[in-house]
């Protein structure tokens, strides 16, 4: 049973929102819900600063709070290690998303385009089509992807038909998938490396979603100019 | 940019975690009163409480997205502190209820002289309302990712808020009661007394214990107490749970007791009990929204900004 | 990977009609290619086309974004007529549905009617952001009409002038990248390349990445820790519009304290070792007018053909029959004594030892001398590379910005070499099977080289002779600028006055520039469209067809038939080793509505003004359809068969249409000597730019028959790279203490997707997108705070209102806004109020432009306040 698991470079990340957008488009997530998002913040005072972009999305926690908080069992891990939601048992109660430390879950207020009162493209009548409100949205490995490719006999992280859709569109080519128990895949060389680490491992989650650090000096040794006299 | 605060859960679980507290706290006083003799008052208290808190289901039931769906929540009890709540909850509306048909209701017990049974009631509800306010802290203070409720003195917090707003609607309710029915006046008058100066000091408590507790938690979870101190939500902390939920009903109560008039009739006890129940719910309020989530670290020296 | 056929392979089981099509997004010129996924004739996903070089399976935030735009329910359906005859900024046109047939009898009949009275009279207009429809339907059209009035609104003159001119004049190329499969040192001035914006961002991001992993270092010179600096290694802040200062000083510390420059690729690849006469002007060779060179060896002056290459002498004064002369190197290296460190530290606010240090780190980092074998073959090796673009060149010093900054490559030897800075595909030897597309660089007599190919009917070099103007473009005389300004401009009356051009524009056909806000300040642009019957193709409704007399829905990039996409190769296709491929643009849902290709139209349009011998004749010229492909100058022909000639003139009978629709993407192989022709070309560039001075003199007679001699500015016209500052750096009212610029967001191309709602979105998740930056410690000495609102305003009294986003990456004089948002128009509804409105600030007149390539000046001496 292999146990799927992402690796984020954020040397090479840019931060372009790519992966935000392609899982919106593969996934048909409503206004609001970013099931891949990042986040962009400034690290250091002038002029020693940098830019670090934080591409987020479900951390496929080994050890999910979210699963263990839902009430109702909607929350479920698979054996091969994928987070999901049934969104059938869910009843939105929104206590997963309470429980998640990552923010990578999203309650579904109601059924809505991102165009409002002008209705929906056709595009959101074909992809919200059997999408549910009041319940919670969460990312889940793109597993249509993972299960139609196996199921093709494709190998996910290598053939891209059964790779998530914001790991096959990076055009950083800074993520990559794969089975974390086979030796042999690329994730898990990347994540035997020294640097590689999992957000906030003190929350216990134990996520198959790593990250190798931007790992990069910040430091500019332009001395801090006058900023102009205000007179 | 400014801090958000939580937004997942908002005031109808506030309204919820408050109203279980202030019921489950009635309740506790009301069977307290009880053992010390106040028959009548407790009478009223239980009579409060426990619709209190069949009340505040409705609101957590509001909250859900698919709000018929919501028996489903008692589907994971092993794990989920919701699903045991599910059980707590409706365990004390159950006892509760019977020891308000059976006792309360119509102030002339269906028992006869069956103490026993009574007390045995009484007991069992007591333990389920004390549990009910327990709870409603380890329902959110097992989040690790939330250093702001993820302390063991929030049950604790919990507890004593839910005692005080259980006071505070027994002051309310009490005199109205009372008058109206006009029994027990004096009786009564002498309980609410009682439960003035034990007020004050649970407040006294209280305030010392949210000092404690921002203190406890600043180290994990600063941006959470900036939130409140000078944040987004500073003027309801100051101005709403410090001054109207704590300092005004102290104050009345204080002279209250130092005037000795507590009878039924005082208008008093009435006004603490608003003030009371407000701070009641501020603080529920203010805790569940001062509930960020930890800064993700990035191995980079710095804090990504934390999530709401 | 999935491929086309694999996807197509087999109906799915539910019996949905289920189709991968291979095709070419546009949401930005880069025109990566696509796959879109079509489900029962709904669009439902655009992924990346693996098999194709441009961008190899990958997209930006906004290529995947394209079914919001495809589906925006504010897109132009039908044709409309305005009926309110008067026109202005926030007056409603009054549009009134008309049908196509009736639209195009008004179109033609307005044309005719210029194309009677006088062809230069209609000025037209198209937008970069679909330069590839824009460049073959505008220039075929132009050129059949006999018009000889094209802007591309903003473009060009914010984006390329300079960047343009110097790429073809030193690279023969639209643009520079460094070579990132190589390069171990990158110094970028005022270009984010690889990190978000510029031409083939995607395929550049995935190079640069690599390159960052490897271990590429990057210095990023910029007034702001943007999209590149974020991922550099350094990030030097620099005073706004100050590059060439930097860039000058650095190149003197190589040539004058460190004497690091490479003189075999100056004596064989540029004309350093020309010898210049004290007039400037080369010395020349009686017999063949050759210039010459002083060759060591024999002790004489050769001319630079016949002299051995190593022999050229690159300093030394000499005496020729009498004449006194100096290689062209020997000047350049007395000029650059002026740019000590010390010097352009005043200017650029960067330390002296710090642009010492970098001048050192650059100039070891290139390795002068060393060589690479590369399949089999060796190169020079030179692993250093400085990069320009449009935040260096958009300023009213902009030839010499790039020229100076250019120039590091060229002391270093680094251009077009391994792991240098690389032009855009300036070689390309063909097809195998069919040996096209083909061009190369070439010599003129004087040795310098000519562009092999080029995006422009007219090549950057060599430039016509100054003449006076009587277009309303006035380019005769201003013969290095890309395209004119003046369109637009505030004092365009007074210029035509001046050489007493009668002409005026009477009529524009625009397909999609949205100019109005594109160019600078709102009311001058648009005060010049009042008068002039607008003809518009657009997909929305935007500020510039408020000023439409005519809007004609056209199709978008996914509804549409194009066969080149990504030719020329110079401009948006990948730059170094790798695949040559060739994709199309097909359609890959039924066009909805009433939209129709603005190609066809134009034909059509052309047809029915019976100029269809000449537009076929330009179609026969745009894709150098050569027999049995070319057109007939009798037969209308449906698009589809000039597609067809199209590919099959390149590609063979067996690649036409039918095969590209099947098939997507023809590739084939580079060569390396392809990439990295520079040490394999017979050409020159100069180093010494006698040719701006000869320009210069002719200006200067034609402005004498005007009596404007000294009313021109003649900066642009010296022989070597200076700094000249721009008004903003002349302005010194204390009041206005900061200067402003502008920045690409990576998530927005231009002002086209900010009506995108999942890129509004994207944008709206991040502080900077839509808020004002300005430095932490400037906002706090004014007592202003994150989250305010402020007004920037200009010196010129012009301001914008915005929320202020407090940063510490920002010089402390910067101001800086994102993107060409704050859209006003009202069937915009996503992008309506998003942003902030920056060209607000920018002037457009004489003043504010290059006087050589009249690129535009766009920054502004500003001042910020609480609103
Ligand atoms: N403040 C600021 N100003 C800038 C820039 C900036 O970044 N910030 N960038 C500058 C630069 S470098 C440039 S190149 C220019 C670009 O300026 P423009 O060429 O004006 O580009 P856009 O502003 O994106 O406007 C393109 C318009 O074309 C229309 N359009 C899009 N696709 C199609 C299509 O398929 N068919 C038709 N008919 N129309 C279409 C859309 O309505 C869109 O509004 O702006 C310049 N001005
Ligand atoms: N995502 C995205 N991609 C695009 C486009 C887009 O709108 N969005 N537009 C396309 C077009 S039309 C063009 S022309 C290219 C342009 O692509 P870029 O050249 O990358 O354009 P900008 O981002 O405007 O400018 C680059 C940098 O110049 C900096 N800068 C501003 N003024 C100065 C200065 O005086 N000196 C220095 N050293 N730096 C300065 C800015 O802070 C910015 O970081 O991108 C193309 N690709
Ligand atoms: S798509 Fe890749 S580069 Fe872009 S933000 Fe996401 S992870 Fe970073
Ligand atoms: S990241 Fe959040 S949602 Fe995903 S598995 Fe972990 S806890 Fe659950
Ligand atoms: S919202 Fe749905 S998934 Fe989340 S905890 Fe409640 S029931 Fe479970
Ligand atoms: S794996 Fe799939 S669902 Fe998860 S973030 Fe990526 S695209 Fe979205
Ligand atoms: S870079 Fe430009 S062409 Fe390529 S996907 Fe992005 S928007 Fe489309
Ligand atoms: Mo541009």
């Amino acid at each position: 049973m292999p146990r799927w698991g992402m690796v984020i470079d954020l040397l090479k990340c840019i931060g372009c929102y790519g992966c935000q957008t392609s899982c919106k488009a593969e996934n048909a997530t409503p206004p609001g819900v970013t099931l891949a998002r990042v986040e962009v913040t400034e690290v250091g005072t002038y002029p020693n600063v940098t830019r670090v972009n934080l591409p987020l999305l479900c951390m496929q926690c080994n050890n999910p709070p979210c699963e263990q908080v839902c009430p109702t069992k909607a929350t479920q891990q698979r054996e091969d290690g994928i987070v999901y939601v049934d969104e059938e048992k869910c009843i939105g109660c929104k206590y997963c998303m309470i429980a998640c430390p990552y923010g990578a879950r999203y309650f579904v207020e109601e059924k809505r385009g991102y165009f409002g009162d002008q209705g929906l493209t056709p595009y959101e009548e074909v992809g919200y089509e059997e999408q549910r409100k009041g319940v919670v949205l969460k990312c889940d490995y793109c597993r249509h992807r993972i299960d139609a490719g196996l199921a093709k006999g494709l190998t996910p992280g290598v053939d891209r038909e059964a790779t998530p859709a914001c790991v096959i569109n990076c055009m950083a080519k800074a993520r990559f998938f794969g089975d974390l128990d086979d030796p042999n895949s690329e994730v898990a060389h990347l994540v035997a490396r020294a640097q590689a680490f999992q957000l906030n491992p003190e929350f216990g989650t134990n996520p198959n979603t790593h990250y190798l650090p931007a790992g990069r000096s910040i430091v500019s040794t332009e001395p801090p100019t006058k900023p102009p006299q205000k007179e | 940019m400014e801090t958000a605060p939580q937004s997942v859960w908002r005031w109808k679980i506030a309204a919820y975690l408050f109203l279980a507290g202030t019921g489950a706290g009635a309740v506790i006083v009301g069977i307290l009163g009880d053992f010390a003799g106040y028959v009548i008052p407790a009478k009223i208290a239980i009579a409060f409480g426990v619709p209190a808190v069949a009340f505040s289901t409705l609101f957590l039931i509001m909250d859900l997205g698919r709000p018929t769906k919501f028996f489903r929540a008692m589907l994971h009890p092993g794990t989920s502190w919701i699903s045991r709540g599910f059980f707590i909850v409706s365990a004390l509306i159950i006892s509760g209820g019977f020891v308000t048909i059976l006792w309360v209701w119509p102030f002339g017990s269906v028992l006869g002289s069956r103490e026993g049974v009574r007390t045995a009631l009484e007991a069992i509800t007591f333990i389920f309302a004390v549990a009910t306010c327990i709870y409603t802290g380890i329902l959110i203070g097992i989040v690790v990712s939330r250093p702001f409720w993820n302390n063991p003195l929030l049950p604790v917090l919990f507890l004593i808020s839910a005692v005080s707003t259980g006071i505070g609607g027994v002051f309310f309710i009490t005199p109205i009661v009372g008058s109206v029915m006009g029994i027990g006046s004096s009786e009564t008058a002498t309980f609410l007394t009682h439960l003035e100066s034990a007020d004050m000091i649970l407040l006294v408590f209280e305030g010392i214990a949210i000092y404690l507790y921002l203190t406890l938690v600043f180290d994990r979870a600063p941006e959470a107490v900036g939130l409140l101190l000078k944040g987004k939500l500073s003027g309801l902390f100051w101005g709403g749970l410090l001054g109207a939920g704590l300092l005004v009903p102290v104050v009345i109560e204080f002279f209250a007791w130092m005037t000795h008039e507590g009878s039924s009739q005082s208008l008093a006890p009435l006004i603490a009990g608003v003030f009371l129940l407000f701070g009641g719910f501020l603080m529920r309020l203010l805790i569940l929204a001062a509930g960020i989530r930890s800064p993700l670290n990035v191995r980079t020296p710095f804090r990504v900004r934390p999530g709401f | 990977m999935l491929t086309v056929e694999k996807a197509n392979a087999g109906v799915p089981a539910n019996g949905k009609s289920d189709r991968w099509i291979p095709s070419s997004c546009s949401l930005c010129y880069g025109n990566c290619s696509i796959l879109a996924h079509n489900v029962d004739g709904v669009l439902t996903k655009i992924e990346g086309n693996p098999e194709s070089a441009c961008g190899e399976g990958r997209l930006c935030a906004k290529g995947v974004s394209g079914i919001m735009t495809l589906y925006d329910p504010n897109r132009v359906n039908a044709p409309l007529k305005r009926t309110n005859p008067k026109k202005g900024i926030g007056i409603d046109p009054g549009w009134v549905e008309v049908s196509w047939e009736e639209a195009l009898d008004i179109a033609v009949k307005k044309l005719k009617e210029v194309y009677e009275h006088d062809p230069g009279e209609l000025f037209l207009q198209g937008t970069t952001t679909c330069a590839s429809e824009m460049h073959c339907g505008l220039f075929t059209f132009a050129e059949a009409f006999g018009a000889n009035a094209v802007w591309v609104g903003g473009g060009g003159i914010h984006c390329g002038s300079g960047a343009h001119q110097i790429g073809g004049l030193m690279h023969a190329s639209w643009s520079l990248v460094p070579d990132f499969k190589f390069c171990n040192y990158a110094i970028y001035f005022g270009a984010s390349k690889g990190h978000s914006a510029g031409h083939v961002a995607n395929q550049n991001a995935q190079l640069a990445a690599d390159a960052r992993a490897r271990g590429m270092k990057m210095v990023v010179v910029d007034p702001m820790c943007n999209f590149a600096a974020g991922k550099g290694n350094e990030w030097v802040p620099i005073r706004v519009g100050t590059d060439a200062a930097l860039a000058l000083a650095m190149a003197n510390v190589l040539v004058n304290e460190l004497g690091i420059y490479d003189q075999h690729y100056l004596k064989q690849c540029t004309n350093a070792a020309y010898l210049v006469k004290e007039d400037g002007h080369y010395l020349r060779d009686a017999a063949t007018n050759k210039p010459l060179v002083w060759d060591e060896t024999g002790g004489s002056a050769k001319t630079f053909d016949t002299a051995p290459v190593d022999g050229m002498a690159l300093l030394g004064t000499f005496s020729v029959n009498g004449v006194k002369v100096q290689p062209g190197f020997q000047i350049l290296k007395e000029h650059l004594k002026k740019y000590t460190p010390e010097y352009s530290s005043g200017i650029t606010t960067i330390g002296a030892a710090n642009i010492r240090r970098l001048a050192r780190e650059f100039g070891e980092a290139a390795r002068v001398g060393s060589t690479i074998m590369i399949d089999g073959e060796e190169f020079p090796y030179r692993p250093a590379a400085a990069i320009y673009f449009r935040g260096s060149q958009g300023h009213k010093n902009s030839t010499w910005n790039c020229v100076a900054i250019d120039l590091l490559n060229h002391l270093v030897g680094s251009a077009d070499n391994v792991g240098g800075a690389l032009g855009f595909n300036p070689v390309c030897h063909g097809h195998p099977e069919t040996g096209r597309p083909y061009y190369a660089p070439e010599p003129t007599p004087d040795g310098l080289m000519i562009t092999g190919t080029w995006m422009h009917p007219h090549k950057p070099f060599p430039a016509n002779d100054a003449a006076a103007p009587t277009t309303i473009g006035m380019r005769e005389f201003f013969p290095w600028a890309m395209t004119s300004p003046f369109y637009g401009a505030a004092d365009r009356e007074k210029w035509w006055n001046r050489f007493d051009i009668k002409r005026r524009p009477k009529a524009m056909i625009n397909f999609g520039a949205n100019a109005i806000m594109s160019v600078g300040n709102k009311d001058v642009v648009a005060d010049a469209f009042k008068d002039v019957f607008i003809i518009s193709f657009d997909i929305f409704k935007n500020e510039m067809t408020d000023f439409a007399d005519l809007v004609l829905p056209d199709t978008c990039y996914l509804e549409r038939l194009f066969p080149s996409p990504n030719y020329p190769f110079i401009f948006n296709h990948p730059g170094s080793m790798g695949n040559w491929s060739w994709p199309i643009r097909q359609p890959v849902v039924k066009a909805v509505g009433q939209r129709r290709d603005f190609l066809r139209v134009m034909y059509e349009i052309g047809y029915r003004m019976g100029l269809l011998e000449h537009i076929n004749d330009a179609y026969n010229t745009h894709f150098e359809l050569k027999d049995p492909y070319r057109l007939k100058p009798d037969v209308k022909y449906e698009f589809e068969e000039i597609v067809d000639s199209a590919l099959k003139n390149f590609f063979g009978a067996a690649h036409g249409l039918e095969w590209f629709k099947e098939n997507g993407v023809m590739n084939w192989p580079k060569k390396a000597e392809e990439v990295y022709w520079r040490s394999r070309t017979p050409v020159r560039v100069p180093v010494y730019f006698e040719i701006f001075k000869t320009t210069g003199e002719q200006v200067r007679e034609v402005a004498k028959e005007f009596g404007i001699e000294n009313d021109l500015n003649y900066n642009a016209y010296q022989t070597l790279p200076d700094w000249n500052p721009c008004p903003s750096h002349e302005c010194k009212d204390p009041e206005y203490d900061l200067i402003s610029f502008y920045y690409r967001d990576t998530v927005h191309t231009n002002s086209l997707t900010l009506e995108n709602p999942w890129l509004d979105e994207a944008a709206q998740m991040n502080d900077y997108s839509y808020n004002i930056a300005v430095n932490a410690a400037t906002a706090r000495k004014k007592g202003l705070k994150d989250g305010d609102m402020v007004w920037v305003e200009s010196n010129y009294k012009r301001r914008v209102k915005g929320k202020l986003k407090m940063t510490e990456g920002i010089h402390p004089e910067g101001v800086a806004v994102a993107s060409l948002a704050g859209h006003w128009s009202n069937d915009m509804p996503i992008a309506k109020g998003k942003g902030v409105f920056y060209n607000e600030l920018i002037e457009v007149d004489y003043e504010h432009l290059d006087p050589g390539n009249l690129n535009m000046d766009l920054c502004a001496k500003v001042r910020i306040y609480k609103a």
